[in-house]
């Protein structure tokens, strides 16, 4: 059994694979394609930037998020997903909308919302940004 | 029951029990330490057969996106 656990753990771990996993803390796993992650970040982001700023409701958080919230290993998870995502705040190539922080280290789905966050450090609406405030 | 092993173990050396007794003890304990053993390695090979209809059915999307068209942001296949 041993040899073929190593042989199947090999083919699973294959780092050249379509394929990634989140090992899940009931026992399962959550199956994801590494070049696809640009849909659950960058495109889910786009699209919660708009409704944000629109003030509309976003659209349901991708399974990706779900799956590493409920992660044997949240941080692990996370770091297989965004190596060094720790700086996703203050590092603007990593495009996200939720709550990263939250999300490992309280298992939890907040969103997190930039159109907010540029208003507080500016100080001014997004309308008055805009020159629309009149 | 490795202990309760050599429990009977002393016990028939000592003469408290039969060397008949001790065996039949020791036949029942050892049937049921190897049954252990089957049970054990029935699970793994259940486990070892879950991992690998895992991964032939995830090499058999190979290619095939995660998503669907109702939905854009990025799919992903849940394995309970």
């Amino acid at each position: 059994m041993g040899t073929i656990d190593r042989r199947l753990k090999r083919i699973e771990e294959n780092p050249d694979a379509e394929y990634k996993y989140i090992e899940l803390k009931d026992g399962g796993r959550f199956w994801f394609k590494r070049e696809e992650l640009y849909k659950s970040f960058g495109l889910y982001y786009l699209a919660c930037l708009g409704a944000d700023a629109r003030r509309e409701e976003r659209p349901s958080v991708p399974p990706l998020f779900e799956a590493i919230a409920q992660a044997e290993d949240r941080a692990g998870a996370m770091e297989e997903v965004l190596p060094g995502w720790r700086n996703w705040k203050t590092d603007y190539s990593t495009s996200v909308c939720i709550d990263l922080d939250r999300l490992v280290d309280e298992g939890v789905i907040a969103p997190y919302d930039w159109v907010r966050h540029i208003e507080q450090e500016t100080g001014q609406t997004l309308e008055e940004m805009a020159g629309l405030d009149s | 029951m490795r202990q309760r092993l050599d429990e009977i173990l002393e016990d028939v050396l000592s003469g408290k029990l039969t060397t008949g007794k001790g065996q039949v003890a020791a036949t029942i304990i050892g049937t049921a330490l190897r049954s252990f053993e089957v049970e054990k390695k029935q699970k793994e090979f259940l486990e070892l057969e879950r991992r690998l209809s895992e991964v032939e059915k995830m090499y058999s999307r190979k290619g095939e996106p995660t998503d669907s068209d109702s939905y854009p942001f990025g799919g992903g296949v849940w394995a309970r």
